[in-house]
């Protein structure tokens, strides 16, 4: 203790070691929280901060081709150029214009203050004239007047601002040619090349085929390192109908991936990773583009459908459903314009494969199998055509309204006799059709890739009473027009052409396929069938039937000189919106006596008794049969 | 002493001073000075040329007269061959105008040739450039096309007032419109520099898929007339490789271009008939 001036002094005071102890025991904290915030959370803040300092740029790969069964190119991709600029080789320029726009206020306002929101818009303006001075470049080297929209600039630079920002889209041959030589090498604006869509052939197997759409977010990125990082994603195509849509897992390449470490502003500062997209795989159809052209030249403008099947294989040889669309219109996206010109048309719908009709006389093939089957009737059994026939209290007519006397099943299939099968339908029962119709897998799936319609109907009983309750119980009218293929029944074209190339080949089931595959199995296991119940003259009554109505009966239209065909037509009567219309049917295969390919045409009548199966379907059988066997070099005496 | 010190410490403020003043000088004032320099150049750069010139013409009288007929006879027979070529030509040059005329269609754009002499070469690893010896007097303007009988030579980058400097095909910096022989789908060319003891390359992309070529197999690129700068199917060189890319959509390769570019003495300006008197 010192004394100085009366005052006492102590050297020591007590309360300073505890300020010592409180400023040790905050540095400690502090260092332990340094120390675990630097060395055990630092995998934590390493991710942390790699995920705000990198961004992930995802590009789809570019789609497959599509070819038909000999090689000729059905789809292919075209490039689409567009004039781009970074947004990372304009900052410099952003930065400048920034300044300019900034002092040029100032200069206006010295009292002004600037806030967030006023500092915002300049820096909005500030990229808008500078991307405006490089359209004004473009503008001036192609003689255009493009304009740039700022809310797409505002949404690009906000949501999309890595990707390359389009100044210019869809340019042309020579706008491409030009910028390309015109513009400096080292310049911001850039040549970007996008892959579109394209069909060499227009509207030809349109349906088949289908389109593809833009695909913003949907992009597969399984494998992809950088899951966790923020992710842009340059647009993808996706398939929206057809084999496009049906295969386009395989057809969609694997996406590439660029990561950047970017800096405060969002600008990229170094590529990272860098894997680039690979094509997709490409595809062989069963198609035959030749013949699919000569089948949609006969039809002209008639709305309607037609396959044509490989009788052994099931591969799909054609597959038409007009009216058609040109699917190059659709890409890279439709307009309305255009949506609304092809629904106007009725042509978005694939009728041969999702068209429900009534398969009219082409059906009493499976009626006679069913009469055969269940003995009700034998191939030389006779019966006799008036015109009409009553069934109940009510008059069934023939097509032929003053009979055709006495026929034995060869003749009714010849002259597709409506009576004949009545009294042959009512005598095996409906039962046995149902269960033959069934049996040629009229009520399930073709198994082709694309999808076809699963709302069949094969009337029966069962049927009448869970869907049509209203309209009473089942009756031998019922049954009568189940014969000739009307009443309930309603059918795809592809099922038709199925049925018919089962029978063909003497089996109950087809397997569609759009898929050309030269190692295909073809016997009874693959199509999933069992031998028809027939015997082998049973069998060859309905087949002779089917021949002599090429030779000389209703579907003589389809006969091709050199070639012999087995066919049988059909008119079914549809009320459409209250108007009576008839449908044209026609199924056929050939060479008869060795079937290779099987097919079906329906066409929709317009008016009322436009059409009619033989004069209206028979004329496409007959081209579609004359080039299959002229490509095929087997017709013998071609007229 | 201590003035030689003063001495070069003001040399060295000058020299400083010269260079920020280079620096910090407003552009136009650059760009003033730059072209003042290139005119005052023009003739540092144009004399050896001249020279060699008129050393090749003295040197030619060193020639022995049986000689000289000889050559003499030979140009006639060269001569002839050209008479004869010239004559085709003008028959064809009438029928396109016949049918121009039945068609209706406007005259295909022409180019007046002004043909100029190799002042200067800059062929490097850094620069492919040359310098000829006609400049706007002429009518030559930046952008105008440059070739010689084996094709594209380049585009002239910077035209003086008697001289001009000519990017050459070669370049890093140059790139055109092209389309390989017998076809018209459009493909993009472009300089691939020069490597030290090889010769000049280019660069092919954005060539269709079903496009092949290879060594054994080379494929004539040769101008296109859609940007208008070069006529059609002037010769740019031989394309012997492409290699698809990723995407699988473009192939790109390499174009072999001409030999004699590095040998050239003197090349044709093509001046669009349009462009004169503007």
């Amino acid at each position: 203790m010192e004394n100085e001036g009366g005052q006492t002094y102590s050297k020591y005071n007590p309360r300073i070691p505890i300020f010592y102890w409180v400023f040790s025991l905050a540095y400690l904290i502090l260092i332990v929280a340094l120390g675990y915030r630097q060395i055990y959370l630092y995998d934590y803040y390493q991710t942390r901060g790699q995920r705000q300092s990198m961004r992930r740029v995802i590009e789809p790969g570019t789609r497959g081709d599509i070819f038909d069964r000999n090689g000729k190119l059905l789809v292919a991709n075209q490039p689409q150029f567009s004039a781009v600029v970074y947004f990372n080789d304009v900052r410099k320029e952003f930065r400048e214009e920034y300044t300019r726009l900034k002092k040029e206020i100032m200069a206006s306002n010295p009292s002004g203050e600037f806030d967030y929101e006023a500092m915002r818009d300049i820096s909005y303006k500030a990229r808008l004239n500078v991307l405006n001075g490089y359209i004004d470049q473009i503008n001036r080297l192609l003689g255009t007047d493009y304009k740039l929209a700022q809310k797409d600039f505002n949404r690009h630079f906000n949501e999309r601002g890595l990707l390359p920002f389009p100044l210019v889209k869809n340019l042309t041959a020579r706008e491409h040619a030009i910028l390309a030589e015109k513009i400096p090498v080292n310049s911001p604006i850039q040549i970007y090349t996008d892959t579109g869509r394209y069909y060499p052939y227009g509207e030809l197997a349109a349906h088949a085929l289908g389109y593809v759409g833009n695909n913003f977010d949907d992009i597969d990125t399984s494998g992809i390192p950088g899951e966790e990082l923020m992710t842009y994603m340059q647009v993808g195509k996706i398939g929206r109908s057809g084999i496009e849509r049906a295969f386009d897992e395989k057809l969609t390449g694997k996406s590439g991936v660029k990561i950047w470490i970017v800096d405060l502003d969002g600008y990229q500062y170094e590529s990272v990773v860098d894997v680039k997209p690979t094509k997709g795989e490409s595809i062989v159809t069963s198609l035959d583009i030749d013949l699919q052209g000569a089948v949609e030249d006969a039809f002209a403008d008639r709305k309607g459908a037609a396959v044509i099947l490989d009788v052994k294989t099931g591969e799909v040889l054609s597959l038409v459903s007009r009216p058609s669309y040109d699917p190059n219109t659709l890409s890279p996206f439709i307009t309305n314009k255009v949506y609304k010109e092809i629904s106007d048309r009725g042509a978005w719908l694939n009728r041969a494969t999702q068209g429900l009709y009534p398969p009219g006389s082409t059906f009493k093939i499976v009626t006679a199998c069913a009469a055969l089957m269940t003995g009700v009737i034998e191939p030389d059994s006779i019966k006799t055509c008036t015109g009409r026939y009553k069934v109940g209290n009510r008059m069934f007519p023939c097509n032929n309204h003053y009979g055709h006397g006495n026929l034995d099943l060869k003749g009714a299939l010849k002259n597709s006799c409506n009576v004949y099968f009545y009294e042959a339908a009512l005598d095996s029962g409906s039962a046995a059709i149902t269960a033959t119709a069934k049996d040629f897998g009229l009520d399930s799936n073709t198994g082709i890739e694309i999808g076809d319609s699963s709302r069949t109907i094969v009337s029966s009983p069962d049927f009448k009473k869970r869907r049509r309750s209203l309209e009473g119980p089942w009756n031998a009218g019922d049954t009568a027009n189940m014969s000739i293929g009307q009443g309930y029944l309603l059918q795809t074209p592809i099922q038709m052409a199925c049925m018919t190339a089962s029978f063909a080949r003497g089996e109950t089931r087809t397997r569609a396929s759009i898929i050309h595959d030269p190692n295909r199995k073809t016997d009874m296991e693959y199509h999933g069938g069992e031998k028809l119940a027939l015997s082998a003259e049973q069998y060859r009554a309905i087949w002779q039937g089917m021949v002599d109505a090429v030779e000389s009966g209703t579907a003589r239209r389809a006969k091709v000189e050199g070639v012999a065909i087995a066919a049988k037509s059909g008119t079914a009567q549809v009320s459409v919106q209250g108007k009576k219309l008839t449908l044209a049917w026609m199924v056929a295969f050939a060479p008869a006596e060795n079937p290779e390919v099987a097919m079906s045409v329906v066409i929709e009548g317009e008016e009322a008794g436009d059409a009619a199966g033989g004069r209206t379907a028979g004329p496409i059988v007959k081209a579609a049969m004359r080039k299959y066997f002229e490509k095929n070099l087997k017709v013998i005496n071609p007229q | 002493m201590a003035w030689r010190d003063v001495s070069s410490v003001r040399n060295l403020a000058i020299f400083l001073c010269a260079i920020a003043a280079c620096v910090l000088a407003p552009s136009v004032v650059r760009h003033f000075v730059d072209g003042l320099f290139e005119e005052f150049r023009a003739p540092i750069d144009a004399i050896p040329s001249q020279l060699n010139d008129l050393g090749k013409y003295w040197s030619l009288h060193s020639n022995s007269k049986r000689s000289l007929i000889e050559a003499g006879r030979d140009l006639a027979r060269i001569n002839s061959a050209y008479e004869l070529k010239m004559l085709e030509n003008k028959n064809l040059q009438d029928r396109v105008a016949r049918y121009e005329d039945i068609l209706n269609l406007p005259p295909e754009d022409s180019y007046k040739f002004e043909v100029a002499r190799i002042a200067r070469r800059d062929i490097n690893a850094w620069w492919q450039q040359m310098v000829i010896r006609k400049g706007r007097v002429h009518g030559i303007k930046e952008g105008y096309a440059v070739i010689y009988s084996g094709g594209v030579v380049g585009r002239i980058a910077k035209a003086n007032l008697y001289t001009s400097v000519v990017e050459l095909v070669s370049s890093r910096n140059f790139r055109m419109a092209a389309h390989f022989d017998g076809e018209d789908r459009p493909v993009i060319y472009q300089g691939a520099g020069a490597v030290s003891l090889q010769d000049a390359k280019g660069e092919v992309r954005d060539v269709p898929g079903d496009v092949r070529a290879s060594v054994s197999e080379p494929r004539l690129l040769v101008t296109s007339a859609l940007t208008g700068t070069f006529p059609e199917g002037i010769r740019i060189g031989e394309v012997v490789d492409l290699s698809l890319g990723a995407d699988g959509l473009f192939k790109s390769g390499t174009v072999r271009l001409g030999r004699a570019l590095s040998t050239l003495r003197e090349v044709t300006v093509l001046i669009p008939i349009s462009e004169i008197g503007k």
